[in-house]
């Protein structure tokens, strides 16, 4: 029998496989299976050994991470659907690191209590691996299976205290909505698909300049598919998983569906709006512009009432994405053209990054002592933890944007593209965004004040201690955020890199 | 009618015929059988005692589990065959992917079994 | 043969007129008249052969040697009153012999049972100036639609179940549900060898590959293995002895259509036994060569029937056999089986016989090749094994502690 008269009749060439572009992504699958098996022979009696595979397979898929910056060529694969540059390298840089210290986060988290460890590590790698493969995709395809590759595992970790009713709600509400967001995004995936009959994105973007790219069906798609990722980021009004699954997860995951799974979003966002819907300004700046005003403003006020710390860190990280979301709602109209949106944006979500997973480690650290999650248990902690104290008014200041600190350039560079752009919706909303940096200033200090002035509520002041995984993770992130402040020009490299290579 | 569904002409035919033997004899049986309905008759069996409880009972969660592993191959599959059909035309960059797709499913299905999940009691 | 995926059946060439409707018409009801003298065949074999096995007479009133007994059964039966639960989902409850019987006639229409393969024939013969396949019909997607009856059979036994709103039949049909699922996925997995081999989804493409006479039966080219597999998910499939739990009468009294009775209740007999004679007759298709053998005597167009008819018989014979001969597995006993043991030999094997084609096709060391790719085979059932045995070791070790 020919083989040829089957159904796949036709000349078949496999695919050109650049392994040294897919080399930090096969490391991340190889360890990731690693850690299973290690996992199924010792029968979780390897809680170390796994922790450990875990944490050195994330260092170990950065190192290709590197050489392919040093190499610094745009790779290409699969028909433009598959792009390691610069852009991508930055954003598999981040996530990786993100993940290393949830990784250190997590270590001394986990051995406290009775969870299963090997299952951890692992979900937390594949959402890693989705996260870097969501870096590089440049098609509809590879987009959604890069989302549901980071969002499934972090549905799971999010329950992970199993027999704790918070956490199931946390999950539950996660995924519920989660699923949800996905099904409307896979909706407007479809009609853009349906009209212009592809899905990488670079010839979407070309098909949406020409003609027929004004029908109602493409908003409408556009639109949807923005939804679904407002979701993932925790765009008002489409934040009401965030607080619950925050307050609920284990607080190592809190700190990374905060970082990671919301760069992941911004990550899919820029990419499907910078070369996709280049064209169609008209429909996603108008919805960014509300977006971002909404995110921001009610981010900020819900923050003020808030008594439990990760509650209103979850809030803060809320309108934190709101700033973000900013320069998507000028991008048509800049006079460098929308892409430079993007640096601001880059340059902004590494600042984030360093600064809130300094302030989730630093609530880990505390409530090993306080056991409690409530702003008041910070009373005093001055007193018998003065180290963790100037930590953490670091990080909070940080995040309020006081200057010497790296939250200070993130905003500088956002406001700047208000001002580039120069329109009157931009002032506005510029405006809008001054008065909330004032409002969050109010509750980030709010916690300083507690901190340094006053008493201990149960006058127990023996000092914390904190394991040498967490201490690591707390001076990465302090020296970090420092750095930034004093030397804006490490992110902003970055962030221009980012810009440039991925425009067409 | 296209070319395609021509080859199941037949096999629509034939479907009817299965229907027409299941709805005739039953037919059949409606016509000739006896019918003195009474409670006792319309009762579920239990053995011979009233029935008790609900039901809609809840059923061991195993099944589930089992039904959930099933999907897991049935996907598979889905993504076997068409690779089986063209083997020789995908050639050894097929049979690596295949390779790598089989043995991590395998670890799944390695995974179930040492978590105790394959096993019954 | 035509372009393959418009299905290979030569009859449609020509277009359809009215010859060619009432050819299909005429194929329909041969194939129809064979399953039906099958099953009612196979009903009084069944029950005469374990009578003989077990030392008793068995059905022996109706007609010479009892042969009517199916015939007077089925009389009894649409003369029998027809109840219904009133916690029954009346609808579904109605719907689920349909769902039951449709599927094992359907399976039925892809199996070839004549025509001389290996010839210049290929497979057809000519009726009334039509050239057509001795099969009633051959869909390109043939073996998918095999599987895809076999899981639409599962919705019969689980709505039948499930609707009759009571205890045992919904306990039976959950047992049956888990129990068809489980063996389906190995029975699909052993399926791909043979497609494998074949490269067209075709039972009639897959019969002509192996008209080359008995050496070039998929049995051999398969390696034995997936035939096994098939034989025994197959079996566990139709829900027969040793695998016949879902009708577990000391635990489920009837399963799953305890509450069936009268004609409707026959309607659940017949798909048995009709699933019987179509999984046989599909072993014979997909590794048996289905009507390959030489000719005799006489006319050659009779003999690739008589073949396909004895290999037919003695999967029959095996399958009364069985049910004669071995006590029921225990549940857990036969999940194992399907799970721990099916499914990773035939993906297992799925790889070596994908190896050594491709080892072929690239002119590697053949030898080799199966050498290394048996070698890692062995060595991952022992490594399976052996974390099995710790695992049940250290397991014992736990409960002896408490």
């Amino acid at each position: 029998m020919d083989v040829l008269s089957g159904p796949v009749a036709g000349v078949f060439r496999a695919p050109d496989v650049d392994y040294h572009a897919f080399a930090p992504e096969l490391v991340l699958v190889a360890v990731l299976v690693a850690v299973l098996v290690v996992d199924l022979v010792l029968e979780g009696r390897g809680r170390r050994l796994v922790g450990g595979l875990a944490g050195i397979g994330l260092l170990a898929a950065m190192v290709p991470v590197l050489t392919l910056a040093v190499d610094g060529a745009n790779r290409s694969m699969v028909g433009g659907a598959y792009v390691v540059d610069d852009f991508a390298l930055v954003f598999k840089g981040l996530f990786l690191i993100a993940g290393y210290v949830t990784m250190l986060l997590s270590s001394d988290y986990l051995a406290d209590d009775d969870y299963y460890e090997g299952e951890y590590y692992f979900l937390l790698l594949s959402s890693v691996l989705g996260m870097m493969v969501m870096a590089s995709s440049r098609d509809l395809i590879s987009i959604f299976v890069a989302l549901e590759l980071l969002s499934i595992p972090a549905y799971m970790l999010a329950g992970w205290r199993k027999r704790d009713l918070k956490g199931n709600e946390a999950t539950l509400k996660y995924y519920l909505l989660g699923v949800f967001a996905t099904g409307v995004m896979l909706y407007g995936m479809s009609l853009i698909f349906g009209i212009t009959g592809e899905t990488v994105l670079t010839e979407i973007g070309s098909k949406l300049q020409g003609p027929g790219a004004s029908l109602p069906l493409v908003s409408l798609g556009i639109v949807f598919v923005i939804v679904g990722f407002a979701f993932k980021i925790s765009a008002v009004p489409f934040h009401s998983w965030a607080p619950d699954t925050y307050e609920g997860a284990p607080t190592p995951i809190t700190a990374f569906l905060s970082v990671a799974s919301k760069a992941g979003g911004f990550v899919a966002l820029m990419q499907l709006v910078f070369i996709g819907f280049l064209g169609r300004d008209d429909v996603w700046q108008p919805m960014f512009w509300v977006l971002a005003a909404l995110t921001m403003t009610v981010g900020n006020l819900i923050a003020l009432r808030q008594t439990n710390i990760v509650r209103m860190l979850a809030y803060s990280s809320v309108a934190q994405a709101g700033y973000m979301l900013l320069p998507f709602a000028v991008a048509g109209d800049l006079a460098k053209g929308p892409g430079a949106a993007m640096g601001p944006m880059t340059t902004y979500l590494l600042i984030y990054a360093a600064m809130n997973l300094g302030a989730f480690a630093l609530v880990l650290a505390v409530a090993r002592k306080t056991r409690s999650g409530e702003i008041a248990s910070y009373g005093g902690l001055f007193e018998y933890a003065p180290g963790l104290t100037v930590l953490m008014s670091i990080f909070v200041f940080a995040l309020a944007g006081i200057p010497p600190l790296g939250g200070w350039y993130g905003k500088l560079v956002v406001f700047k593209t208000l001002l580039d752009a120069n329109t009157p919706w931009a002032i506005v909303l510029g405006v809008i965004a001054a008065v909330n940096s004032v409002i969050a200033l109010y509750y980030y200090a709010s916690v300083a004040r507690e901190m340094w002035m006053r008493p201990v509520p149960d006058g127990d002041t023996t000092p914390v201690r904190v394991p040498a995984g967490l201490t690591a993770a707390l001076s990465l992130c302090a020296v970090a955020t420092v750095v930034i402040g004093v030397y804006p020009q490490v992110v902003a490299r970055f962030g221009d890199l980012a810009v440039f290579s991925l425009l067409p | 009618m296209s070319e395609l569904l021509r080859a199941y002409l037949t096999v629509v035919v034939f479907l009817a015929a299965a229907g027409m033997l299941v709805g005739v004899s039953l037919g059949m049986g409606r016509l000739l059988r006896p019918k003195r309905p009474s409670a006792q008759k319309a009762m579920t069996y239990e053995s011979g005692v009233d029935p008790v409880g609900s039901i809609f009972g809840q059923s061991q969660v195993r099944y589930y589990i089992f039904a959930l592993l099933f999907v897991m191959f049935d996907v598979e599959a889905v993504f076997i065959f068409p690779w089986a059909l063209g083997l020789e035309v995908y050639g050894v960059f097929g049979l690596v992917e295949m390779t790598i797709f089989i043995v991590i499913l395998a670890l799944g299905l390695l995974y179930a079994w040492r978590k105790g999940v394959l096993r019954w009691v | 043969m035509g372009d393959p995926l418009q299905g290979g059946d030569p009859i449609f060439i020509g277009g359809i007129d009215f010859g060619v409707v009432a050819l299909v018409v005429l194929k329909v009801l041969i194939g129809f008249t064979f399953v039906m003298v099958g099953v009612i065949f196979m009903i009084w074999f069944e029950r005469k052969l374990i009578a003989d096995m077990q030392n008793r007479i068995g059905p022996n009133r109706a007609g010479k040697w009892g042969l009517l007994q199916t015939l007077a059964d089925g009389i009894k039966l649409i003369f029998k009153e027809d109840l219904m639960p009133n916690k029954a989902d009346r609808l579904v409850f109605r719907l689920a012999p349909y769902l039951t019987v449709a599927p094992a006639f359907l399976t039925f229409t892809i199996v070839p049972i004549g025509g001389l393969f290996g010839t210049g024939e290929n497979g057809t013969i000519e009726v009334f100036g039509y050239r057509t396949f001795v099969q009633v019909a051959d869909p390109p997607i043939g073996v998918l639609f095999l599987l895809a009856m076999s899981s639409v059979a599962v919705y019969g036994v689980m709505l039948a179940g499930w609707s009759s709103g009571s205890k045992y039949p919904l306990l039976g049909s959950v047992r049956a549900s888990a129990q068809m699922v489980s063996y389906e996925a190995a029975l699909g997995l052993s399926v791909v060898a043979v497609v494998l081999l074949t490269g067209s989804l075709s039972t009639h493409d897959i019969v002509s590959a192996q008209s080359g006479g008995f050496a070039d039966w998929n049995i051999w080219r398969t390696g034995v293995v997936p035939f096994l597999v098939f034989c025994i998910a197959a079996t566990a499939e139709l829900n027969r002895p040793p695998f016949d739990l879902v009708e577990a009468e000391q635990e489920l009294v009837g399963g799953f259509h305890t509450e069936y009775s009268s004609m409707r209740f026959g309607m659940f007999y017949l798909a048995e036994f009709m699933n019987t004679i179509t999984m046989s007759a599909i072993i014979v298709t997909l590794f048996l060569g289905g009507p390959d053998g030489p000719s005799l005597f006489g006319p050659d167009i009779i003999w690739p029937t008589i073949w396909f008819m004895g290999k037919l018989f003695i999967f029959l014979f095996t399958f009364v056999w069985l049910r004669a001969t071995l006590p029921r597995f225990r549940y857990d006993q036969l999940m194992d089986l399907g799970w721990k043991r099916l499914i990773p030999l035939s993906l297992a094997w799925l790889l070596v016989i994908g190896a050594i084609r491709i080892a072929d096709d690239e002119g590697w060391n053949v030898a080799l090749v199966i050498g290394i790719s048996l070698a890692s085979c062995v060595v991952g059932a022992l490594a399976l094994v052996g974390a099995s045995r710790a695992g049940r070791i250290r397991r014992r070790a736990e409960e002896a502690l408490r």
